[in-house]
């Protein structure tokens, strides 16, 4: 679609880069920002910016963070000894989502996957051991995705933590196979970690 | 499932022809390269979705055509007529419908009528290498079990992981790299050995029970086709030791040969044992058909295995399939042939092609004889 407008088209686009947006709806955005207020659009573009700049990942657990520790890691009223690992940020929002759990997080930021060049060493995975041991870790609750590649990497862990007397846990039934956790709704994932079996 | 009718235009050969079928026993004869397999093919399409000899669609459009279409005209087991359509233009343009109503794609034509095809290297079945028994039981197995499916998926997928690791510690081992990596890699060889044997004996499992109803399908059709030929007898060959005095599980066995294979597997680059790499075995009566069965043994064999599939997969489905055999009499003894039509036309609708009107002899029966010549086809009534 041609405007005779490059700067609209540009937008456009930009906004049809994101996931789940296409064609018509990137349009459809693009002319509400022509519709907003000024202060509001630099309030927009600033955000943008700043999300970018000030957000990293916390030093404890992985997790997004805008300082050195997340909000979860500094939550005083969280279940102390307690850890889900998961692949990605993300499935920490859908995990928070069912306000069942209040244990803390551990983000691995992938799974293994020598097909896709990746190994234990790309992951946030030895830090695991190290917490386990400062932090006296009691249970683990282990979310990866329920894909091959998911289920191979809480074989990992667990055999890395057998010596450990950390009780490990994986959520049970109930997360469809092969689908991922961002797509699942929260009923099934409170019932999946109400149902957690041991590894 | 029976096919009553087929209306063809430019399908290869066949420039225009207009067949009424036999419910029993279709005989389809006519010399070399005269449109017989191209009849078959044909008649496949409504199986498949597409032609079992060529992905290249416009193969099939006849010589100097823009398009082909195909008309069939069906009966359900349970009673219920259909008709299916199907066109295909050059450059790929494909319409189906069903009854009339048109389909989305062509891929929802698949299965609508199912079939079993034997075409003259199928014998490899029974006497190629063990790749094609694999996919024997495979398919048949996931057609009756979509558990046993996702098993096979998530098995090949972690085998495909475990090699690409190997591959990686065969290119360490050579530059001798730091062993403190070794040790990092072996701790993720452990579980990716655990996430196979777990795959892997579901996949074991599986195999196991589609032959367990295969077998005595398949012996049974043996029996009638070669009866005093002795009992043919399937059964499955584990590429691992599975272990005797302490009898463990699949899962335990294959768990120690993927360590025991580890080094070995480590200086090649791959997995060398495992389902990957199982086989079925066929006997007849006790000596292994494919080391000492003569050709014409195992062709009968390779023809039992399918129909035995058929059968195996019609029992689940309640749908009998059609049988469609290319080129098959030419190489049996005319006693076996008139065994294996009056087998076939006993069960199912079938649709075999020879050479030869000869090769039936004087086997009793009905049916009807479809002369192929040039593409033309005429239907005859079997004296
Ligand atoms: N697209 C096509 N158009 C016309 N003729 C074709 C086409 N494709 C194949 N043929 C012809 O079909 C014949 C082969 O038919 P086929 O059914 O395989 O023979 P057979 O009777 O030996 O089984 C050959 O004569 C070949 O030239
Ligand atoms: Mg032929
Ligand atoms: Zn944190």
């Amino acid at each position: 679609m041609k405007y005779g407008l490059p700067l609209l088209q540009a937008l456009v686009e930009h906004f049809r880069k994101l996931p789940g947006v296409g064609e018509k709806t990137a349009r459809r955005l693009a002319f509400a920002v022509l519709d907003m207020e000024d202060g509001e659009v630099r309030n927009f573009a600033e955000t943008l910016l700043q999300v970018k700049e000030k957000i990293g990942f916390c030093n404890r657990c992985g997790n997004l963070a805008e300082s050195d520790i997340c909000s979860i890691c500094a939550d005083r009223s969280r279940t102390e000894g307690v850890l889900c690992v998961v692949e990605r940020p993300a499935d920490i929002y859908v995990l928070e989502g069912s306000g069942q759990y209040r244990g803390r997080y551990h983000v691995l930021h992938g799974v293994l996957s020598p097909l896709d060049g990746i190994g234990p060493e790309d992951l946030n995975i030895e830090s695991l051991r190290e917490r386990v041991a400062v932090e006296g870790i009691r249970e683990i609750i282990i979310a990866t995705n329920p894909s091959v590649e998911g289920d191979t990497t809480s074989l990992y862990i667990s055999r890395m933590l057998k010596d450990s007397d950390v009780k490990l846990t994986r959520p049970a039934r109930g997360i469809p196979l092969g689908s991922s956790l961002e797509f699942v709704d929260r009923g099934t994932i409170s019932k999946a970690l109400e149902g957690r079996e041991p590894i | 499932m029976i096919v009553k009718s087929l209306h063809a235009g430019n399908f290869r050969n066949i420039r225009s022809a207009d067949v009424e079928f036999s419910e029993t026993f279709n005989f389809i004869v006519g010399g070399n390269a005269q449109g017989k397999t191209n009849l078959l093919e044909a008649l496949h399409m409504f199986s498949l979705g597409r032609s079992f000899r060529t992905r290249r669609s416009d193969e099939l459009i006849a010589f100097g055509e823009d398009f082909l279409f195909l008309k069939l005209r069906g009966l359900s087991d349970s009673g219920v007529g259909f008709t299916l359509d199907l066109g295909l233009e050059r450059g790929g343009r494909v319409t189906a419908s069903a009854n009339g109503g048109r389909l989305p794609g062509l891929s929802e034509i698949i299965g609508m009528i199912p079939s079993v095809i034997f075409a003259p290297g199928d014998v490899e079945l029974s006497s190629g290498p063990p790749a094609g028994r694999r996919l024997y039981m495979d398919y048949t197995a996931a057609q009756v079990s979509p558990p046993f499916l996702s098993d096979l998926k998530e098995y090949r997928r972690a085998l495909g992981q475990r090699n690409v690791l190997l591959k990686r510690m065969q290119g360490e081992a050579r530059e001798r790299r730091d062993p403190e990596d070794g040790r990092s890699r072996r701790a993720q060889l452990d579980a990716w050995d655990a996430m196979l044997a777990e795959k892997g004996a579901g996949v074991v499992a599986g195999r196991r029970e589609i032959l367990s109803a295969v077998a005595p399908a398949a012996r049974g059709i043996f029996a009638e086709m070669a009866p005093g030929a002795g009992d043919l007898g399937l059964s499955y060959h584990c590429s691992f030791d599975e272990g005797e005095g302490g009898r463990p599980s699949v899962r335990e066995a294959l768990s120690a040969a993927l360590l025991r294979g580890r080094e070995a597997d480590r200086r090649k680059g791959f997995t060398g044992t495992g389902p990957h790499c199982d086989d079925m075995t066929i006997r007849l009566g006790d000596v292994d058909l494919r080391r000492f069965g003569s050709q014409g043994r195992k062709r009968l064999a390779a023809i039992a295995l399918k129909l035995a599939q058929a059968e195996v997969i019609m029992e689940r489905r309640s749908e009998r399939p059609v049988v469609l055999l290319d080129d098959i009499f030419s190489e049996l003894d005319s006693a076996t042939a008139c065994r294996v039509r009056g087998l076939l036309s006993g069960r199912y609708q079938s649709f075999v092609t020879s050479p030869k009107l000869s090769d039936l002899g004087e086997c009793p029966g009905g049916g009807i004889v479809i002369k192929v010549e040039n593409g033309a086809l005429s239907t005859g009534v079997r004296a």
